[in-house]
C-alpha cells in the first residue's frame, strides 16, 4: 500500500512542479520567447478546464448510475466546437476587439456598459460556481481519504470528518496562493496569463494520461481485451439503461450552453485566446480531447461494478480499482489526474470570478464611495490588484464554506448539472448580444433575473436541500401550480429537465419581449451595432462626442491604472498619429475611445466608461449626436451625389469643348488652305490677264490673235468677277442683309431650271434621276435663290462624283409641313472626318482634282437655305455624297393662316437673328 | 458613422458583393457553408438514437452497440471538422489579400 505520507509528498511535489512550470512560463513570456506558449496545442489543452474532477471521477459514477447519459456532457461542447463558425468565432473576435475581461464584462459592454447588469451576471456566476468549487474541494479531499483509509491499519486510523475538513482547507489555501501568484501578476486582465495557462495545459495532459492509463489497464489488464469488455458491458447493470429523450436533449443543450457561459470556459476560450486561428484548430482538437476523456468511462464503470464490493462509491472507481488490484503507481497517477482536474478548474474559475467581482462589484462600489470619483490621487492599480486578490481569497473561502455547510454530502455530486443550469441563464442575453441588435439592456436584465429566479426556485434551492419538503410536494402556501418541480401543474418531467425548460423558456421569452418593448439608449445601440457587425467594422463609432476632457487629466488617470510607462507610451503613440510631438494628443472622440478601451482591459467596460465620463464631463454620446451623425452622413451622401452629377455635367461640357476645338482647328487649317487657294485662284487669271495684255501692248499681231487674247482676258476677268461675286454674295448672306424676293413656284420647274443652268444638256456624263410625280409641289419662296442652291448641288455632283457612270438621284417628298429633297450621287461620298466641315466657308475637299470653284458653294447654299427657313445637311450612309434639304411647305397668301405656320415664321425669324 | 444604418448598404458600396465570384472565393464560401452545417448534422446524429430509442421502449440496440455507434460518429465528425478547419485556414490565408475590407464570410448565408 502507498503510504499516505508518500502520497502527500507526491502531491506536494506535483504542486511545486506546477509552480515551477508556471513561473518558468511567465518568465519566458516576459522575455518575449513565448512562441510555444501561444501554440494552438496549449490553447486546446487549456480548454480542458471544462473537464473537472466532477467529470474525471464523476463521469464513471454517472455511467455506473445512468448508463450512457454521461456522454451528453461531452457531446454538447462537441457540437458547439464543431459549430465554431457560428458562435465561438464571433465571440472570440468581439472579445479581442472590445478587450473583454469576462463574460459579465461582455454582457455589460454590449448592453450599454451597464454596471448593474455586470454586477447581476457576476452574482449569478458566483452563485453558480461556488458549489462547483466546493465540489472540487470535496473530490480532492475524498481522493486523499481513499488513500488514507486504504493505508490505515486500524479502524481508529480511518479518516474522520475533521481530517477531511482540514484537507479541504489546505487545498483551498494552496490554490488561493497559486492563483494570487500567477493570476494577478498583471493588472490588464485582458493580457494572457501565460504561467497559469501553461500549468493548466500540463494538467490537461496529466488527467488525460491518467484516465487513459486506467482505462487501458481495465480493458487489457482486468477484463482481458476489447470484445470481452463489450460483453461485460452487455452483462452489467449499465446495459439496462435506456435513453430518456428529454434528459438526453436537455443535458446536451445544457452542456452546450455551459461550455460557452461558464466563467472559467469564457476565460480560457475568449480572454486567454492569443490568436483567432487557434480556435479553428481547437474546433476539432478539443472534441478529440473530450472523446479521449470519455472513451474508457463505461469500461471503468462496468469493471468497477463487477469488481468492487456492493455499496462502494462509483464516483471513486478510477482510484479504487487500481488500489484494489494493487496497482499503486497507477493509483497515484489517477490521483494526480483527479487532483489536476480539480485544481485547474478552481484556479481558472477563481481568476475569472475574481476579475468579475473586482471589476463589477468592488471597484464600482469603491469609486462611488469616494466623492472625488475617478480623479483619485495615488496608484489605483494597487487597489484593483488588491481587490482582485481579496476576491480570490473570498471566492475560495466561499467554496470552502459551502463545502463545510453542505457537509460533503451526496447533495454535492448532483451540483455539477445544477451549476451548469445556473450559468446557462446568461445564454439568451449572450446570444442576443452576439446576433440581435435589437436586444436591449432592460430585456437582458429582465431575462437574466427571471431565469435566475426560476433556476434558484426549481433547482438550486431544492438541490441543496434548503426547501421544506412540504413546499416541494404541495407548493408554497399549498399553491399546487407553484410546486418547484412541477410548475404550472406540468408533472412527470425530470426535475432537471423541468427546470431547464422553464427557466430557459421564460428567460428567453421575457428577454425578447422586454427587448421588443423597450427603447435602448444611444450607447447600447452603438455597442449593439458594433457587436452584431463585428466582422464588418471598418472604423468603430466612437462613444464620445466632443467633451471637455483635457488630455492631461486623461493621462493622469491612465497612469494610475496602467502604470506610468504604459500610459505614456499609449499617449505618445496617439500624439504621433495625430502628428503632434510630446505626450499629449488632442482629446478627440477617437482618442478618448482608445483610452477607454485600454482601461476596459483592466477594470472592465462599465467602470472604464464611468471613469472616463467623469473626466470627459459626461459627454457620452446622446441620441441627438447619433441623429446628427446620421444626418451628416445623409448630407454627405447627398453632397457626393450632387458632386457626381456635376462631374458628369463637366465631362459633357469638356467633351463639347473638345469637339469644338477640333472643329476650330480644322477650320483654321482650312482657312489657311483656302487663303492660299484664293490667292492662287486670283493669281492664275491675273497672271494670264497681265501677260496677254502685255502681248496686246507690244502690238504687231494679227487681228485674229488680238481677238483671241482679248477674249482670254475677258474670260479671265469674268472668272475673277465670279469669284469676287461669290465672296460678296456670301458676306451679304452672312451679314443678314439679303433681301428675299419671295414668289410662288412649282418645285419641278425650279429643278428643271437648275438642271438646265448646270449645263446638263451639254452632253454632261452625269445622269440625273428624278421622279417627276413627286415633284408636283407648290412652293412660296425666293425661287431664284433656291434654284441657285440646286444648281450648286448638281454641279458639285458633276465635278466631284467619281463614279464611272455618274448618277445623281433627286428624291422629293413632303412630310407634314416640310418638303425634303435628297441629292444623292453614286460616288465615293465624303469622308466622315470632313462631313462636319463641308458647309463651312472656304471648305474644299483636298483630294479632289476638280478645282473649279473656290469651295464657297455649299457655304452659300447653307446660308440661303437658312434664310429660306429650311436646313441643309449631309446625309451619311447613302452610298455616295448625299445632301438633304428641308424646306417649309408654304403656299402663297396662306403663310400666316395657321398656328403651325406662325411657328414656322417665328423659326425663320429666329434663325435669321441667330445667323 | 452609422448608428442604425443597414450594414448591407456599406457592403454594396464597396462593390465586393458581386454575383459571380472567383473560383477560389466561391470554394471558400461553400467551405464555410459546410462548416456551418456540420454541427447540425452532428446534432442529428447524436440526438437521433436517443429519440428513436425513447419512442420504442423495448428491443432497441444494445448499450454496447450504442456506445460503439456514438464513438464512431463522434470520431468521424472530428475528422471532417479537422479537414474543414484545415482547408478554411488555407483558403483564408490565400484570400486575405483578395477580400480585405468586408468580411466575405458573412456575405454568404450569415
Amino acid at each position: 500500500m502507498v503510504a499516505f505520507n508518500i502520497l502527500v509528498f507526491v502531491a506536494i511535489g506535483y504542486v511545486v512542479l506546477l509552480f515551477g512550470i508556471a513561473a518558468f512560463a511567465d518568465q519566458r513570456a516576459r522575455r518575449g520567447a513565448s512562441k510555444w506558449l501561444r501554440s494552438p496545442l496549449t490553447y486546446t489543452l487549456s480548454l480542458s478546464v471544462y473537464c473537472t474532477a466532477w467529470t474525471f471521477y464523476g463521469a464513471v459514477g454517472n455511467a455506473a448510475r445512468s448508463g450512457l447519459e454521461y456522454l451528453t456532457i461531452y457531446l454538447g461542447p462537441t457540437l458547439v466546437f464543431l459549430g465554431w463558425w457560428w458562435i465561438l468565432r464571433k465571440l472570440v473576435r468581439i472579445g479581442r476587439a472590445e478587450r473583454i475581461t469576462s463574460i459579465a464584462d461582455l454582457i455589460s459592454s454590449r448592453y450599454g456598459k451597464s454596471t448593474s447588469l455586470a454586477a447581476l451576471v457576476t452574482v449569478l456566476a458566483v452563485t453558480g460556481t461556488t458549489p462547483y468549487i466546493a465540489l472540487q474541494l470535496q473530490s480532492v479531499t475524498l481522493s486523499f481519504a481513499v488513500f488514507a483509509n486504504a493505508s490505515a491499519e486500524t479502524a481508529a486510523a480511518q479518516w474522520q470528518a475533521s481530517d477531511l475538513n482540514s484537507t479541504a482547507l489546505y487545498v483551498a489555501a494552496g490554490l488561493a496562493v497559486f492563483t494570487i501568484l500567477f493570476g494577478t501578476r498583471n493588472l490588464d486582465a485582458n493580457e494572457r496569463h501565460h504561467g497559469v495557462v501553461t500549468a493548466i495545459a500540463i494538467e490537461a495532459v496529466v488527467k488525460l494520461v491518467a484516465l487513459i492509463a486506467v482505462g487501458l489497464f481495465v480493458i487489457w489488464g482486468v477484463s482481458g481485451g476489447l470484445s470481452d469488455t463489450l460483453q461485460m458491458i452487455e452483462a452489467s447493470p449499465v446495459a439496462n439503461w435506456s435513453p430518456d429523450a428529454g434528459r438526453w436533449v436537455g443535458l446536451t443543450f445544457l452542456s452546450a450552453t455551459a461550455v460557452i457561459c461558464l466563467p472559467r470556459m469564457f476565460q480560457v476560450l475568449v480572454v486567454e485566446n492569443a490568436d483567432e486561428r487557434h480556435l479553428a484548430i481547437a474546433s476539432w482538437a478539443f472534441p478529440l480531447y473530450l472523446l479521449a476523456m470519455s472513451l474508457f468511462v463505461v469500461p471503468i464503470a462496468v469493471v468497477g461494478i463487477a469488481l468492487m464490493p456492493d455499496g462502494s462509491n462509483p464516483d471513486l472507481f478510477v482510484l479504487t480499482i487500481p488500489l484494489a488490484l494493487d496497482q499503486e503507481g497507477l493509483a497515484v497517477l489517477a490521483f494526480l489526474g483527479g487532483f489536476s482536474s480539480a485544481t485547474s478548474m478552481v484556479i481558472v474559475a477563481s481568476i475569472a470570478l475574481s476579475t468579475m467581482v473586482s471589476n463589477h462589484i468592488v471597484i464600482p462600489l469603491w469609486l462611488s464611495m469616494r466623492s472625488s470619483g475617478a480623479t483619485v490621487s495615488g496608484d489605483v492599480r494597487s487597489v484593483v490588484i488588491m481587490s482582485r486578490r481579496v476576491s480570490i481569497v473570498a471566492i475560495l473561502g466561499l467554496g470552502y464554506l459551502y463545502y463545510r455547510v453542505t457537509g460533503g454530502s451526496a447533495a454535492l455530486s448532483s451540483i455539477g448539472l445544477v451549476s451548469f443550469a445556473g450559468v446557462a441563464q446568461v445564454f439568451p442575453a449572450l446570444m442576443g448580444a452576439l446576433f440581435w441588435r435589437g436586444a436591449s439592456r432592460s430585456g437582458a436584465m429582465a431575462g437574466v433575473v427571471t431565469g435566475f429566479v426560476i433556476w434558484g426556485y426549481t433547482l438550486f434551492i431544492p438541490a441543496i436541500g434548503l426547501l421544506p419538503v412540504s413546499v416541494v410536494e404541495f407548493g408554497p402556501f399549498g399553491l399546487g401550480f407553484l410546486r418547484p418541480q412541477a410548475l404550472f401543474g406540468i408533472t412527470g418531467m425530470d426535475p432537471l429537465v423541468h427546470s431547464i425548460f422553464w427557466s430557459m423558456m421564460l428567460n428567453a421569452g421575457v428577454f425578447v419581449l422586454v427587448s421588443l418593448l423597450s427603447f435602448p439608449g444611444p450607447l447600447e445601440r452603438l455597442q449593439g451595432a458594433s457587436f452584431a457587425n463585428v466582422f464588418e467594422r471598418s472604423s468603430g463609432a466612437s462613444g464620445w462626442s466632443g467633451g471637455q476632457a483635457e488630455s492631461e487629466d486623461l493621462l493622469v488617470m491612465a497612469q494610475r491604472l496602467l502604470g506610468a510607462r504604459d500610459a505614456q507610451e499609449l499617449f505618445q503613440t496617439a500624439a504621433q498619429l495625430q502628428g503632434k510631438a510630446g505626450y499629449l494628443p488632442d482629446p478627440t472622440p477617437e482618442f478618448v475611445d482608445t483610452v477607454e478601451r485600454k482601461l476596459a482591459g483592466s477594470v472592465g467596460a462599465a467602470t472604464a466608461h464611468a471613469m472616463v465620463s467623469q473626466i470627459n464631463g459626461q459627454a457620452a454620446i446622446t441620441v441627438q449626436d447619433l441623429l446628427a451623425v446620421a444626418d451628416e452622413s445623409a448630407q454627405m451622401l447627398e453632397y457626393s451625389s450632387a458632386l457626381e452629377a456635376k462631374s458628369t455635367e463637366l465631362e459633357q461640357t469638356a467633351r463639347q469643348l473638345r469637339y469644338a476645338n477640333e472643329k476650330l482647328t480644322e477650320i483654321s487649317v482650312q482657312k489657311d488652305a483656302f487663303l492660299s487657294q484664293v490667292s492662287h485662284e486670283l493669281r492664275t487669271p491675273m497672271t494670264s490677264i497681265r501677260s496677254f495684255s502685255e502681248f496686246l501692248m507690244e502690238g504687231g499681231m494679227s487681228g485674229e490673235d488680238r481677238t483671241r487674247y482679248s477674249r482670254i482676258i475677258h474670260d479671265e476677268s469674268v472668272r475673277l468677277t465670279r469669284l469676287l461675286d461669290d465672296l460678296l454674295d456670301l458676306s451679304v448672306l452672312e451679314s443678314g442683309q439679303v433681301v428675299l424676293n419671295e414668289q410662288a413656284g412649282m418645285l419641278h420647274d425650279l429643278l428643271d431650271q437648275a438642271e438646265a443652268s448646270a449645263g446638263m444638256r451639254d452632253g454632261s456624263p452625269l445622269k440625273i434621276l428624278r421622279t417627276r410625280s413627286s415633284e408636283e409641289l407648290p412652293v412660296f419662296t425666293d425661287t431664284d435663290r433656291l434654284t441657285q442652291v440646286f444648281i450648286n448641288l448638281i454641279s458639285n455632283a458633276q465635278k466631284y462624283c467619281d463614279a464611272d457612270q455618274p448618277q445623281l438621284h433627286i428624291k422629293t417628298r413632303q412630310r407634314d409641313q416640310r418638303i425634303e429633297l435628297d441629292f444623292i450621287d453614286n460616288g465615293t461620298g465624303i469622308p466622315t472626318r470632313q462631313q462636319s466641315v463641308i458647309f463651312e466657308k472656304f471648305s474644299r475637299l483636298t483630294n479632289t482634282a476638280a478645282a473649279g470653284s473656290a469651295g464657297l458653294g455649299l457655304a452659300i447654299s447653307r446660308e440661303i437655305i437658312q434664310r429660306l427657313g429650311g436646313s441643309i445637311s449631309y446625309l451619311p450612309g447613302q452610298g455616295g455624297a448625299a445632301f438633304r434639304i428641308e424646306l417649309p411647305a408654304r403656299v402663297e397668301n396662306a403663310e400666316f393662316a395657321s398656328d403651325g405656320q406662325d411657328a414656322l415664321a417665328d423659326q425663320i425669324t429666329a434663325k435669321s437673328a441667330s445667323a | 458613422m452609422r448608428p442604425d444604418a443597414e450594414p448591407r448598404t456599406t457592403k454594396r458600396a464597396t462593390g465586393q458583393d458581386g454575383v459571380f465570384l472567383e473560383r477560389r472565393i466561391y470554394r471558400r464560401r461553400r467551405l464555410i457553408d459546410g462548416a456551418k452545417l456540420l454541427p447540425l448534422l452532428a446534432a442529428l446524429m447524436f440526438l437521433l438514437p436517443a429519440l428513436i430509442a425513447g419512442a420504442q421502449s423495448e428491443g432497441g440496440a444494445s448499450t454496447a452497440m450504442r456506445l460503439v455507434y456514438f464513438f464512431f460518429v463522434w470520431f468521424a465528425m472530428i475528422m471532417v471538422a479537422a479537414t474543414v478547419a484545415r482547408s478554411l485556414d488555407q483558403s483564408g490565408r490565400a484570400s486575405t489579400d483578395a477580400e480585405t475590407a468586408t468580411d466575405p464570410d458573412e456575405n454568404g448565408s450569415g
